[in-house]
């Protein structure tokens, strides 16, 4: 694959309820409509914690609350338009994935930090 | 968070015959008011809640899992229980697949930080295979009931 690149973003979760059931849900749902490999992962005072981005079980049992700052990274040929659409997803407060077509024209967020492939 | 902090041996349901969403939902509340968790007039209430939450979305996460829960504001703390299917419910879970382990929860609507901190530890200990498979063949509220005593414990997960 030529194209397959690792992108990642941190975004600091802004939603009251942190990032609980339903907003995993929705965002194991999106994140399964793109091709790229997605991981999220949370800075402890131990150690950097992961979980898959398609896990629902995975991302809750990370217990993520609002304020954290939760880094996005995305593999594969689509990696910049899942990270788009994710970070426009958390930013949201995880609201309903077909706003997020909306959101993203208007957004004017910077291009997220792009590095070589693995 | 633990379990025993949110759930009591009295509310525990194992083999459970319910055989829809609502009908499961409906006896692991029941359950939580024979425990004297929640008042007897306020149970419609939560179960409505819990059922207006699943249309949102299911909370059958997978693995044959549901977290089927609510905030409702008659409750002062978080409360919960578990209850355990042999045969398996029809929970229109994420995967397709039938639910066997069911955690339920009613939280304070102004403490998101406590259910956050219990779905962390159920979701947690549900990660471990071993975990999920002695549920599943728990037979008794007794036996089940030793698991979760021996998930707070940290027997089952490392992390």
């Amino acid at each position: 694959m030529n194209s397959r690149i690792t992108t990642s973003r941190t975004v600091i979760v802004t939603n009251p309820d942190g990032w609980h059931l339903r907003a995993a849900s929705v965002f194991a749902q999106v994140a399964d409509r793109f091709e790229s490999k997605v991981e999220i992962v949370v800075h402890t005072k131990e150690e950097p914690r992961r979980a898959c981005g398609t896990s629902v079980l995975q991302m809750v049992s990370l217990g993520i609350p609002e304020g954290s700052e939760v880094l996005v990274e995305a593999t594969g040929s689509d990696a910049e338009d899942a990270l788009r659409a994710l970070t426009a997803l958390i930013q949201m407060d995880f609201d309903d994935p077909h706003e997020i077509q909306n959101k993203k024209r208007t957004s004017d967020a910077p291009d997220p930090e792009t590095s070589a492939g693995r | 968070m633990k379990f025993a902090d949110f759930m009591t041996r009295e509310s525990i349901l194992a083999g459970v015959t319910a055989d829809s969403k609502e009908a499961v939902i409906r006896e692991m509340v029941q359950a939580l008011l024979g425990a004297g968790r929640i008042e007897a007039d306020e149970l419609e209430s939560i179960v409505k809640a819990i059922l207006k939450r699943e249309e949102l979305g299911s909370t059958g996460i997978g693995r044959g899992v549901a977290v089927p829960h609510t905030k409702h504001p008659s409750v002062d703390r978080l409360v919960g229980t578990v209850a355990v299917s042999n045969e398996g419910v029809d929970f229109d879970s994420l995967d397709g697949e039938k639910v066997y382990l069911f955690f339920l929860l009613v939280s304070p609507p102004d403490r998101p930080g406590d259910h956050l901190r219990a779905l962390e530890n159920i979701s947690r200990q549900l990660r471990d295979d071993t975990f999920c498979r002695f549920l599943k063949q728990s037979k008794s509220a007794d036996d089940i009931q030793q698991l979760l005593d021996e998930a707070d414990n940290n027997q089952f997960v490392s992390q």
